[in-house]
């Protein structure tokens, strides 16, 4: 759903990471179990989850008022 | 060495013949291949294992057409597209401009290149890819109405990083 995201609106850059071969970054994130998804660096979660909470996520990400 | 087997890429093929509908340009950016074999095999890199898969994939659609980049070798267009690791796979429209010449444009980003693989997107990834291809092409998802309009309303950067594995 991440790269939908990123059709939707331009200033969405949604990256599939292969998890295996980026080691470092995957270890930075604390990654143990795929999908993991994180918004900003700042809200992440595990698993697919529906479109409302994706969108949860995503508002979370962007607040400005954190 | 054949990535998509032989009894898959009729069935990719079909795919790409129905539901293509605009042309697409896959980004593919890899670290130089002029420091030769053992420099360039680093560990868990699969720059060469990803070029043959694009390649190949590209083989079996005239809407498709790969774009290797080496950011050794072009460093403007690794800053351009805000790529920091190899290899990173970016799918977007090929632009329009059907009477201009397409081959001297300047690597700009005139198509959103937002939609990105870092690794090789293989396995499980590669329905992904495929996905991708048809949504890119047709510009559509299958977000709800809602949904697409909340998504659209964001008006400042936002940067999504989903980890997976292949299989």
């Amino acid at each position: 759903m991440a790269h939908q995201l990123a059709m939707e609106n331009p200033l969405i850059v949604a990256d599939v990471i292969e998890a295996n071969e980026f080691y470092e970054l995957s270890e930075r994130y604390g990654v143990r179990s795929v999908p993991k998804t994180v918004i900003n660096d700042r809200v992440e979660f595990v698993g697919s989850l529906p479109e409302a909470k994706v969108l949860q996520a995503l508002h979370q990400a962007v607040r400005r008022d954190g | 060495m054949t990535i998509i087997a032989e009894k898959d890429r009729q069935a990719v093929r079909d795919l790409l013949a129905r539901e293509l509908a605009e042309d697409l340009e896959l980004l593919l950016f890899t670290r130089g291949r002029s420091h030769g074999g053992a420099a360039s095999g680093q560990d868990g890199d699969s720059s060469e294992e990803t070029h043959e898969l694009l390649a190949e994939l590209a083989a079996l659609s005239d809407h498709l057409r790969l774009t290797p980049i080496d950011v050794d070798a072009d460093p403007a267009a690794a800053t351009l597209y805000n790529v920091t690791a190899v290899p990173t796979v970016i799918v977007r429209r090929r632009a329009a401009a059907k009477n201009g010449s397409e081959s001297d444009r300047p690597a700009a980003a005139e198509a959103a290149a937002n939609v990105r693989f870092l690794g090789l997107p293989g396995g499980y990834e590669f329905s992904t890819l495929l996905a991708d291809l048809v949504d890119v092409s047709k510009g559509r998802t299958d977000l709800s109405a809602e949904g697409r309009a909340a998504v659209r309303a964001i008006d400042t950067p936002v940067h999504i990083q989903v980890f997976v594995t292949p299989t």
